[in-house]
């Protein structure tokens, strides 16, 4: 796969405080990479300083093959879009103004029309911008980083503080972005965002990565066991229950069985009921996720 | 180019949809000018039947006292005597300019100046007199507005008192004569006596501009950088000086067209006499429009919140407006007010355009008037700049 952005020994101080302590990240043409971390890892500083907006410390940068010394110059700018955590735009301007205006930043670009259409804001065109919704907003914001057409979009927390519906039609955008080949760099903390989105992610904690590889991997290697909640009708005998190969819990009414293999557990499960007639109901599967990851390798949650 | 066209373009059609900005912009500082003119302008014409009249005794001859007598007699006729018609103020030859301006903007009636040679001129006259010998009479300066009825009639009573000085030489003499005249200054003549209309009208040019300093740069620029939306600018290829040039030189236009906009309904419709087509003036109003807009950066790069913005404006508009002697002159101020006042821009910015304007003299030099706006831009901008390079770092 064609690299489009390397980051080798990245790091960044503020005073004495280490904000980035030497991580690599290796971003490839065409696909979504998720950079997880709660508040205060590094996060931001690592996506602003990709964007041009702050000056890097000591590592490496490469931007397609080139070696970037100090601030991101601007003929790589030129190749890349940027939406910010909850972008404002400038009041009672129009929201094709807003994208002439981004339009005019760069050597070549799409025409306001064209964008306007490829986030469905055709009706919106028109329309003041502190008129939208925030979803809308949103959109336009996306629309201002696609008009220069770039090859590599920095989406900072896009859906934060939107509602579902507004959330589920940005995850759609981002979605189409991949499909036309652009290479997105998603920052959030939102797991079932980057579960749902992410073809790799990069974990960062206290300026480290501590892991990258795909959400799949690293839930089956740091998430933990799934968990089989369930009822029966009545409660079976403690020779019964020994005959069920898999570890069982009586948790109050219910009972719990812990798994690495869910697929295989819930067919013994169904092979057990059938066998002592018991009749199985309120069944749950509780799934680890990337927040179980992160409770593994850092011993806290991502949103403390 | 292109993006300082669009900035330029894109800012001026934000504020010109923005009813806000429209009425600090345009319709406040006109109802501004219409209620200053229509609540003060009949100052110093109210009728009253004591004048204030300052005099100046530049005359100090020891073998003649004449002069002290002239003075005596103007004290006899002020208060706190009975029925008194004068408030009597004496100043030092030094303070004759303070003098003048004092009149001038009504917050006196008249100035008599005893000039050096009275004593002796007097004494010079007496003798000539006596060896019937043609001789040139003493000289009182009286400084008046013609056009203020409380300084017209101050200056008449003046007229009928060296009338009684001269007949009680003429009794004393035995003949008939004319020891004492008067030589009648008329202030204002720049374009005539100032009304208060002429009076306020710079002031107004002066304020307008600064309020869409304070309001239209300020906030915008705290809500740019609260909004990220500077942030979102750096992100890309644009070269930040378009930014700046083109917010900028929107601003300073929507201030060019404060001032044409002023100028004409204070000469159409208030009739105020100011010289609009000075060049002068127009010159230095774009060097006050560049002072007020890096005022503006400072306290929009100092405050990131709406809410602070607007508190420190107000902190900071309203006693530099009313210490800029925009409304009244200002006169008889405690030091420590009178030192805000002459380091307050706006002062000097009021005092060059009603000179500029040919509305008076400016009562401060012009090098002052130039070079303490311009100690502020030099530091407000320099803050603003440095402000902003290290965030950025």
């Amino acid at each position: 796969m064609e690299k489009v952005v390397e980051v080798k020994g990245l790091t960044k101080k503020y005073g004495r405080f280490e904000a980035l302590k030497g991580i690599d990240i290796n971003l490839y043409k065409g696909e979504i990479f998720g950079f997880l971390g709660p508040n205060g890892a590094g996060k931001t500083t690592t996506v602003e300083i990709l964007e041009g907006l702050r000056k890097p410390g000591e590592g490496e940068i490469v931007f397609f093959g080139e070696k970037i010394h100090g601030s991101i110059p601007a003929h790589v700018k030129e190749k890349i879009g940027v939406v910010l955590q909850e972008t404002r735009f400038l009041d009672h301007l129009k929201v094709k103004e807003i994208l002439e205006l981004f339009s005019s930043f760069f050597k070549n670009s799409k025409t306001p029309e064209e964008i306007i259409k490829m986030v469905h804001l055709d009706e919106k065109a028109e329309s003041y911008v502190d008129n939208l919704s925030g979803g809308q907003r949103q959109r336009v914001a996306i629309a201002t980083a696609l008009i220069n057409d770039p090859e590599i979009i920095f989406l900072d927390e896009p859906t934060v503080g939107l509602d579902p519906q507004s959330r589920e039609s940005v995850w759609g955008l981002i979605e189409a972005l991949k499909k036309n080949g652009k290479t997105v760099f998603l920052t959030t903390h939102y797991m079932e965002e980057a579960q749902r989105l992410c073809d790799r992610i990069s974990i960062i904690d206290n300026g480290k990565i501590i892991v990258s590889d795909t959400s799949q991997n690293l839930v089956k290697n740091y998430g933990g066991k799934s968990e089989i909640d369930f009822k029966c009708d009545r409660i079976p005998s403690q020779t019964i229950i020994d005959d069920l190969k898999s570890f069982i819990n009586l948790v109050d009414d219910h009972f719990r069985i812990e798994t690495d293999d869910i697929t295989k557990t819930l067919e013994e499960l169904v092979e057990w009921s059938k066998r002592y007639n018991l009749s199985i109901t309120n069944i749950s599967l509780v799934e680890p996720t990337l927040e179980d990851v992160f409770l593994t390798l850092t011993g806290r949650g991502l949103r403390d | 180019m292109k993006p300082f066209l669009k900035f330029f373009k894109f800012h001026l059609f934000s504020d010109f949809r923005n009813r806000r900005s429209i009425f600090w912009v345009v319709i406040f500082p006109i109802l501004l000018l219409v209620l200053l003119v229509l609540s003060f302008s009949n100052l110093g014409t109210n009728g009253s039947l004591n004048f204030n009249v300052i005099v100046i005794n530049e005359s100090s001859n020891s073998n003649f006292d004449f002069s002290n007598r002239i003075v005596d007699i103007v004290k006899s006729m002020s208060k706190p005597n009975k029925n008194a018609v004068f408030t009597l103020e004496e100043m030092s030859p030094d303070q004759e300019k303070y003098a003048i301006n004092k009149v001038l903007y009504a917050a006196d009636d008249i100035l008599i100046v005893i000039p050096k040679d009275f004593d002796t001129s007097i004494a010079r006259s007496l003798l000539l007199s006596k060896l019937g010998a043609n001789f040139t009479p003493a000289t009182l300066e009286v400084f008046y507005v013609p056009n203020r009825a409380a300084s017209s009639l101050a200056q008449g009573m003046i007229g009928g008192l060296t009338g009684a000085i001269n007949s009680f030489f003429a009794q004393t003499l035995g003949q008939k004569v004319s020891v004492v005249t008067v030589k009648s200054q008329i202030l204002g003549e720049m374009m005539g006596s100032p009304s208060y209309t002429d009076f306020v009208t710079p002031g107004i040019l002066v304020i307008a501009p600064f309020t869409t300093g304070l309001l239209l740069v300020a906030p915008k620029l705290s809500f740019l950088r609260a909004g990220r939306v500077m942030r979102r600018y750096s992100s890309t290829p644009m070269n930040p000086m378009s930014f700046f040039f083109g917010f900028t030189f929107s601003r300073v236009f929507i201030m060019i067209l404060q001032y044409i906009g002023l100028a004409l309904f204070a000469i159409f419709v208030m009739k105020a006499r100011v010289d609009i087509f000075s060049f002068s003036a127009f010159l230095y109003y774009l060097f006050s429009c560049a002072v007020y807009t890096a005022i503006g950066f400072a306290v929009g790069v100092a405050v990131s919140s709406a809410v602070a913005v607007s508190a420190l404006s107000s902190v900071i508009n309203l006693p530099l407006e009313f210490l800029a002697g925009i409304y009244f002159p200002l006169f008889n101020l405690p030091w420590y007010i009178k030192a805000f006042v002459y380091m307050n821009p706006l002062w000097y910015a009021t005092n060059a355009m009603r000179e500029f304007l040919h509305v008076s003299e400016s009562p401060s030099p012009m090098w002052m008037n130039i070079f303490i706006p311009g100690l502020w831009f030099i530091i407000t901008m320099g803050f603003a700049l440095t402000k902003r390079a290290t965030e950025r770092k």
